[in-house]
């Protein structure tokens, strides 16, 4: 029986009270007064005020009533929400108001079986490459949980140190979530860190629980884990955590209803997916490269893999996770729940490309188990290794996040806002996304953000792109190509929770920008508010494209399935936005 | 009538891999060894993630179902076989000959596959080299027998499931 005495009560689910009481949690606090009563189902509908019951018939009528009562849409999104105001000319929605932060939130060290580096190795590597934030994810294990992640932790505070705080580095390891695929789990720095992290491990853990197979009892195992996340963020143990599925689609281990079940448990805790897993170098072509299939993605089904799942749903597409790929798919049918549910990009380092150096001592399992990690990394003797299918962190993959300010703090809540795009090679050099009233000279509301204008209001997607202007780490100048817009119906809470589609959302605009120096402006007129609906932004290098798995009328030049054994990810670049909704009132 | 074999082992397959070792180290004599009457083996995932079992079809037409399951599975798995609905396929004629690099329209030609299809439901033309890696697993699939393939280095395509794919948290040297 593993441990599960943490001083917090146990009533969780939809109806829990507990997450309402985090620091930060979806309150509803910032709502405007129709939306706020509305969502009240304490007030009887006789006693709303005209604007309230109207909004509350909308919302109901959506079938988003049931969903941001749970604190699992974005109408309970507190922080997001309070965008809303923008279209009204408020700037708290604005894009141009935040500094946009990259990062990377899956990274393994020496503190891993299949890994090597030190932490300051991984944390210098992610500074010179321009990454503002890190997350150390060293693998959950009997050996992590018992010596790793307390030894790993005066790593991470000397490498803060070391740059300076420039790169914020927070501490944290990947789950192996019960009954489903790996995940990263981080927390804000503070005493309490290793503590939280420790008994998150040996309690929830997969591997150290023995919960790995995918069955209901051990779906429950970790929804009760994020429970044990929020409970340590509501008592103040720690300041802040999350949690963010990693590499979901591998494998077929995350079903629709588990990723479904994650966030509606724990919204405050359960941020998001990769879109793009990292090992993105693991295409490369022999002999220049290890020949696999890009991302290492090169699985087929097991008995534990989600039956309803396509065998093309185990590869990537442009380097990009299935899941997030498909427009149309897994990843827009939630958003078409109005559910939020953001997006990563992150380099999953373990060994690098070309890198030459091996571990130091015997370089053996038994020597990682008995020191709880292996000898630090050694100058190798047989040159850089082919056979390696990372890039060190900032290298190829970074997630941008809005944040307020730069701080650990600001760098989660803009995560959990969704205040983030994601790119490929350094593709983009500057992105900014509004959707506000159609002549409003307002920046309109930002990624992430849930806008309520007034039925009728005339409304516009403002995309201004920077293409990059300096070379990347391959020594090139990327060449932004395209940009696609995707609109999707907002639908509501579906009734099948395995659903994978979203059968309204499509590519509405494919804009040609090759060429363009500078900023590029994208207005694109959304027409008159009518039915909620959400919008996305996509765009490409251009250099290889095939029609969406829904077709080409959903998608009609998507990213195409990445070869297997052949795929430069320098020659096949993308960068994806996450969502704004958009719920006239 | 069909016959539904015995139980043939007590541990339940989580993976293909273990079914088809498993299939590949029954005792000489048996009749469900490869190589001798088995004309059709076919591997299922149960449903609610119950594991794996295989169908086993002789020439004669009889199907054992093997592996261990609930009476209920091994119908579900059974009804799949005959029907060619589900499951996919370790053994079927032609099998054998489906070595090293061959176009896809050979590939049709000696074998019981009756469709060789591109991610997207793409058609892949019959010139297109395959590489089979001597691995072929093809599904049965609205009652033909069809091969999802995906491109692969020097312009072939390859059928999708790999015969060595990377492993969980795998040392990737």
């Amino acid at each position: 029986m593993p441990a599960h005495d943490h001083p917090h009560d146990h009533s969780h689910g939809p109806e829990g009270q507990e997450h309402a009481h985090g620091p930060t949690l979806g309150s509803s606090a910032d709502l405007p007064e129709a939306t706020r009563e509305a969502l009240d189902l304490e007030i009887p509908d006789s006693d709303l005020s005209p604007s309230g019951f109207g909004r509350r018939s909308l919302l109901t009528r959506a079938g988003l009533i049931g969903a941001a009562a749970a604190g699992a849409s974005i109408l309970a999104q507190g922080e997001s929400a309070a965008a809303a105001p923008s279209l009204a000319g408020s700037d708290s929605g604005s894009g141009r108001a935040y500094q946009w932060l990259a990062g990377d939130h899956h990274i393994h060290t020496q503190y891993s079986a299949d890994a090597q580096y030190r932490v300051l190795d991984q944390v210098l590597h992610g500074s010179a490459y321009g990454l503002d934030w890190m997350v150390i994810t060293d693998h959950g294990s009997v050996t992590h949980a018992k010596l790793g992640v307390e030894q790993v932790n005066p790593d991470i505070v000397a490498a803060r140190k070391a740059v300076k705080d420039e790169t914020l580095v927070f501490q944290g390891l990947e789950w192996n979530i019960p009954s489903a695929e790996h995940g990263t789990v981080f927390v804000h720095p503070g005493a309490n860190e290793v503590a939280v992290l420790k008994e998150f491990e040996n309690s929830f853990d997969g591997v150290v629980n023995g919960w790995t197979a995918s069955s209901a009892a051990n779906e429950q195992h970790a929804l009760e884990g994020l429970d044990f996340l929020a409970g340590a963020v509501v008592t103040r143990r720690v300041q802040d955590a999350a949690f963010l599925a990693n590499h979901p689609a591998r494998k077929g281990l995350d079903s629709p209803h588990e990723i479904r079940g994650w966030r509606e448990r724990q919204p405050r805790i359960a941020l998001g997916m990769e879109g793009a897993p990292g090992h993105q170098a693991a295409g490369i072509k022999v002999p220049y490269g290890v020949g696999a299939g890009r991302g290492f993605y090169d699985n087929s089904p097991s008995a534990d893999s989600f039956a309803g799942y396509p065998l093309e749903s185990y590869i990537t597409y442009g380097g990009f996770d299935w899941m997030t790929s498909t427009v149309g798919g897994l990843w827009d049918s939630l958003l078409a729940e109005g559910k939020p549910w953001w997006i990563t990009a992150n380099s999953d380092s373990h060994t690098i490309y070309l890198d030459d150096s091996v571990r130091g001592g015997a370089g053996t399992i038994d020597e990682f188990n008995a020191l709880g990690h292996y000898v630090d990394p050694v100058h190798g003797t047989t040159g850089g290794k082919t056979t390696n299918g990372d890039f060190w962190p900032g290298y190829y993959s970074k997630t941008h996040v809005g944040a307020t300010q730069r701080g650990y703090a600001a760098v989660l809540a803009g995560l959990r806002a969704g205040r983030v795009f994601v790119d490929h090679g350094g593709l983009v050099g500057g992105l900014e996304v509004g959707l506000r009233a159609r002549g409003d000279g307002s920046p309109g509301s930002t990624l992430g953000s849930m806008t309520t204008p007034k039925r009728g209001t005339r409304l516009e997607l403002v995309i201004s792109v920077t293409p990059a202007t300096l070379p990347n780490w391959a020594q090139f100048v990327p060449q932004l190509a395209r940009v696609d817009v995707v609109r999707g119906n907002l639908t509501g809470p579906v009734t099948d929770r395995d659903s994978i589609s979203a059968p309204g959302t499509k590519v509405v605009l494919q804009r040609d920008v090759s060429g363009a120096v500078g900023t590029v402006k994208i207005v694109l007129d959304l027409g008159v508010a009518d039915e909620p609906f959400y919008m996305r932004v996509r765009g490409t290098d251009g250099k290889r494209s095939a029609p969406g798995l829904n077709g080409a009328a959903v998608d009609p030049m998507g990213p195409a399935a990445d070869v297997l054994g052949d795929a430069d990810p320098w020659e096949d670049l993308w960068f994806y936005t996450n969502p704004i909704w958009v719920l006239p009132r | 009538m069909t016959d539904v074999g015995v139980v043939r082992q007590t541990a339940v397959w989580r993976t293909t891999r273990d079914a088809e070792y498993a299939l590949q180290h029954v005792p000489d004599g048996d009749p469900i060894q490869p190589g001798r009457s088995v004309v059709v083996a076919v591997t299922h995932f149960l449903p609610a993630n119950a594991g794996v079992v295989l169908t086993v079809e002789r020439a004669d037409g009889a199907v054992d179902v093997v592996g261990r399951c609930e009476p209920a599975d091994a119908g579900w798995a059974l009804e799949h076989h005959l029907a060619r609905t589900g499951g996919r396929l370790v053994v079927f004629p032609g099998s054998d000959l489906l070595v090293g690099t061959m176009t896809v329209a050979d590939l049709l030609e000696v074998s019981a596959v009756d469709e060789v299809v591109g991610i997207g439901a793409q058609p892949v033309d019959p010139a297109t080299p395959c590489d089979t890696q001597s691995f072929v697993r093809p599904t049965f699939d609205e009652g033909v027998v069809r091969l999802l393939v995906r491109p692969a280095a020097g312009g072939r395509v390859i059928p999708f499931e790999q015969p060595n794919p990377t492993p969980c948290c795998a040392e990737h040297p």
